[in-house]
């Protein structure tokens, strides 16, 4: 799959560098604990915490360059009835849904994951405490806005496109 | 009146069975007015959220593990601790009425914003593992054993040997192409998955059960008429404890008479070694006390009585 | 109103919202919360909605999506799909469409390593449609190909839908993927014979050339990475090396370790490879995000349980609720998602199923089978807009009409399980 063309901004871009690098560690944990356990007999602790815990980055910065690059995954059937004019405003209409949605879900998210801290919550394998993994959440929703800013800005500028492989995918 | 039940449980569970013949007793008394609607493997939400989607009103009873939030549940846990027990014995109907007795005392803070309608502790888990004769405890050394939970985690370091997570149902093959050495599990769980073909040795008593907790919301409560109170009151608490522990128990002898049929060779610790193990054990059980607070050894020393 | 009501409401607006060109995700997300809004209230709409993304996003199990795909991206990336696709093209040149049934066999092969439909169509579609375009091949019998072909990838294993299926029913992955490998082999060969029947009624596939039997041997040498990848992969995973979940890991690492030692690949094609995982499954995941949140309403709405308490209310037998279940899958596939379908529909469907006396296994294989043939029916058809995306000269048109006969493969493949249980049973009963 190919990327866009035109080169996106830095904060798009060190978004999808940190996503790329938490897949990058998720593979090796489990390739590492792999093989100690099959070769020297010593499992890796908490090679489960950690693949979740990338797991999480990964998602939360990866939704940033998705979101800007207006690559959700939508249907194109009206694609051959609609004029552009039509196309264009369905993409307004979308970016701003996502927006309203994206606020909601973050507006929910206060609330667990104060319990989170509150609660003292830790994860299964090592102990680790939660609540540092709400605050990576949060930073990432703080980008996935910033995407949203970019979405908004192209959805205004230009019709949506007839989706080009990313964009479908 | 249509109260919604959540469980992470599967469908087929003794637990959800028996929570629907509450229902049917809970419609039966009432006159078809309160029903039970029940909604078992996470359908509303995931296995460690259970709690919070009836605090939330997602739901308004709840089936939940108190395992699968560390942290969360500190006084419980200690009900979870090794060999802890009360001094009549571990069985499930025992252990599952005394905790339900002094759950409004000592478990009603950290159960905030629900009412727990009864608590119940599985017969304790046993070691069960591949090619290891147990009798001799340090052949424990150096093993690879299946657990889940942080409790199960500390004893299995603190026996020596090596604590490993698999999901119950990969167990049995885990067990049988050599990737772990032992498995933590209850005899019904044993023959659920059927662990039989692939065990040798089991080592009894088992040494720390898990705790669930059944508990419906306050703003639900808070919604029945005062005759509806009146008959979840009735048909819950301590005796619904001790009934739903029976049915464990029974499922725990089945399981039991299940590996004996597969010819696992069931090793009982004499008194020394049970001795030897507390001392090992001893220092979880400090951590945890400590965890707890002031009222720990309280509620500790009215548990083991 | 009355939930059930809701819920078909719902559905309503969700569809409408799709038709709308709205991305997929939005469209569930939007209902299921609005949904569960409406049923319990905003306190417990807001509880759902605050914990889903994170728990989704830190879910363990789903950490196979993004590294089967980064797996298959390797493999289309360094040759090593290309040299798979070229062998199956030479060994089946002579036969009409021949390259329809080489790209089936390839997609077949493809699906042996990747746990995704949307990772081996996305690949395969890349590989086949040119050179399908290059021999005169009909657009649209090409692109139902490669459709169809796709829809391999989760029921031939790994397969991401029979590890959820596994988390919801606590039933063995490994077992699951044994029994769904027989059935996974019978579908591609299934396909085979419809694509043959299709290209024989003329225009839509020319004959080729037959090649030597030298330059066949030839060929077939070629794709031993593949074999290798395969081997490890599933090989390790029947061994008790690793689990299913983390065999995503380990195929992943072998690709990029045989790509670069063989296949061509470079640093920066690992690194474009490597991104675009990232964005395709990111994609994915706010999809099953918004699908979590629909379920999560959809099953509230008892939607399923209500027609089937019709069924069983007016006496129908045990064969003919099982019939009723396929056929409401059936209809689900046509507008859902595949793992949001999975998620609404297993927890209500397995205890009845399991009543009747059927293995949860089988029934798995079931499911997966029933995915499938949801990812290909119109209109909402996930491998058909997949190609779509690559191949916009494709009319939306012409692919429902080319993608129609295929359907009839899974569909003979779920009468025959029912005959023969055996099918799905016999590889997990005999290996385990
Ligand atoms: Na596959
Ligand atoms: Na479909």
């Amino acid at each position: 799959m190919t990327l866009r063309p035109a080169k996106p901004d830095l904060i798009t871009r060190a978004a999808h560098g940190l996503a790329c690098l938490s897949l990058v560690v998720m593979m090796l944990t489990v390739v590492g604990d792999v093989v100690l356990r099959a070769v020297f007999n010593m499992p890796l602790q908490g090679a489960y915490d950690i693949v979740s815990i990338a797991l999480l980055f990964m998602t939360f910065f990866g939704i940033i360059p998705v979101v800007a690059a207006r690559g959700e995954i939508l249907i194109d059937l009206i694609d051959a009835v609609l004029p552009p004019r039509g196309l264009q405003g369905l993409g307004i209409v979308a970016a701003l849904t996502g927006v309203v949605l994206f606020a909601f879900l973050t507006w929910s998210m206060i609330q667990p994951a104060l319990d989170a801290w509150q609660w003292g919550e830790r994860s299964l394998e090592l102990g680790i405490p939660k609540w540092p993994l709400w605050l990576v959440a949060f930073a990432g929703l703080i980008g996935i806005f910033w995407a949203y800013v970019l979405q908004l800005r192209s959805a205004f500028q230009r019709p949506a496109a007839t989706p080009d492989e990313e964009h479908a995918l | 009146e249509t109260l919604k039940v959540t469980t992470f449980l599967p469908p087929v569970h003794t637990f959800v069975t028996a929570i629907k013949e509450w229902g049917n007793e809970l419609s039966e008394k009432s006159g078809g007015e309160l029903q039970l609607e029940v909604f078992p493997a996470a359908q509303l939400g995931p296995p460690p959220r259970q709690f919070d989607l009836v605090r939330s009103g997602g739901a308004d009873i709840a089936i939940f593990l108190h395992a699968l939030t560390p942290g969360r549940f500190p006084m419980t846990e200690l009900a979870g601790l090794p060999l802890t027990h009360p001094a009549q014995g571990d069985a499930s109907a025992i252990s599952s009425r005394r905790l339900t007795e002094l759950a409004p005392e000592y478990l009603a803070a950290e159960h905030g914003g629900t009412r727990i309608l009864w608590m119940a502790v599985t017969p304790p888990l046993k070691v069960n593992l591949a090619k290891s004769d147990p009798s001799n405890l340090d052949n424990l050394k150096g093993l690879r054993i299946r657990y889940a939970g942080s409790t199960w985690q500390q004893i299995i370091e603190a026996l020596g040997a090596a604590p490993v997570p698999v999901p119950p149902a990969e167990t049995a093959d885990a067990m049988g192409k050599g990737v772990v050495d032992g498995a933590t599990f209850p005899f019904e769980a044993t023959k659920a998955f059927d662990l039989g073909p692939v065990t040798d040795y089991s080592m009894e008593p088992g040494l720390a059960s898990a705790t669930f907790a059944v508990v419906m919301s306050d703003a639900a409560y808070n919604r029945l008429s005062p005759e509806l109170q009146k008959l979840v009151d009735e048909t819950t608490g301590p005796d619904r404890a001790a009934w739903f522990g029976s049915k464990w128990d029974a499922g725990e002898a089945e399981g039991r008479a299940y590996m004996v049929e597969a010819g696992v060779n069931i090793v009982q610790l004499d008194d020394a070694q049970i001795g030897t193990l507390r001392e090992v054990f001893s220092s979880i059980s400090d951590a945890a006390l400590k965890t707890a607070g002031d009222a720990g050894a309280g509620f500790l020393s009215a548990y083991t009585k | 109103m009355s939930s059930f009501a809701l819920g078909l409401g719902g559905i309503g607006v969700m569809l409408a919202m799709l038709f709308l060109r709205q991305p997929v995700w939005l469209a569930l997300g939007v209902i299921g919360i609005g949904g569960n809004w409406a049923l319990n209230g905003l306190m417990a709409s807001k509880f759902v909605a605050g914990t889903t993304m994170f728990d989704v996003a830190s879910n363990y199990n789903l950490s196979v999506i993004p590294l089967f795909i980064l797996m298959g991206e390797i493999a289309t990336g360094s040759r090593m799909s290309a040299e798979l696709f070229n062998a199956a093209r030479v060994m089946l040149s002579g036969l009409r469409g021949g390259l329809g049934i080489a790209t089936l066999a390839a997609s077949g092969a493809f699906g042996a390593i990747c746990g995704s439909s949307v990772a081996t169509a996305a690949s395969m579609t890349r590989i086949a449609m040119p050179e399908m375009g290059r021999a005169g091949y009909d657009t649209g019998y090409s692109a139902a190909t490669v459709a169809a072909g796709g829809s391999l990838g989760i029921l031939i294993p790994p397969s991401i839908i029979l590890v959820i299926y596994g988390s919801i029913t606590e039933t063995s992955v490994a077992r699951l993927f044994a029994a769904s490998m027989l059935p996974g082999i019978l579908l591609m060969l299934l396909y085979v014979a419809v694509a043959m029947i299709v290209a024989g009624k003329g225009g839509a596939a020319p004959t080729e050339r037959p090649a030597s039997l030298r330059e066949r041997l030839a060929a077939l040498r070629k794709p031993w990475q593949f074999g290798l990848l395969f081997l490890l992969t599933i090989g390790g995973i029947y061994a008790g090396l690793f689990s299913p979940t983390e065999a995503a890991s380990i195929g992943a690492f072998g690709a990029i370790v045989l790509g670069a030692w063989k296949g061509g690949l470079t640093l920066d094609g690992l690194v474009q490879a490597i991104k675009s995982s990232v964005a395709v499954s990111c994609a994915l995941f706010m999809i099953i995000v918004g699908a979590t949140l629909f379920s999560n309403f959809v099953v509230q709405t008892r939607l399923p349980d209500t027609l089937l308490g019709l069924a069983e209310n007016a006496g129908m037998s045990a064969f003919m609720v099982m019939t009723l279940i396929v056929v409401i899958y059936i209809v689900l596939g046509c507008f859902l998602e595949g793992i949001g379908m999975v998620l609404i529909t297993v927890p209500v469907f397995l205890p009845i199923v399991v009543g009747y006396g059927f293995d949860p296994i089988w029934f798995g294989v079931l499911v997966a089978l029933l995915v499938e043939l949801g990812l290909i029916t119109p209109p909402v058809g996930m491998n058909l807009f997949i190609i779509r995306a690559q191949v916009p000269d494709v009319p939306m048109k012409a692919l429902y009409s080319a993608i129609l006969p295929f359907l009839a493969a899974p569909i003979v493949l779920i009468v025959l399980l029912f005959i023969a249980p055996a099918i799905a049973l016999w590889l997990p009963n005999l290996l385990y």
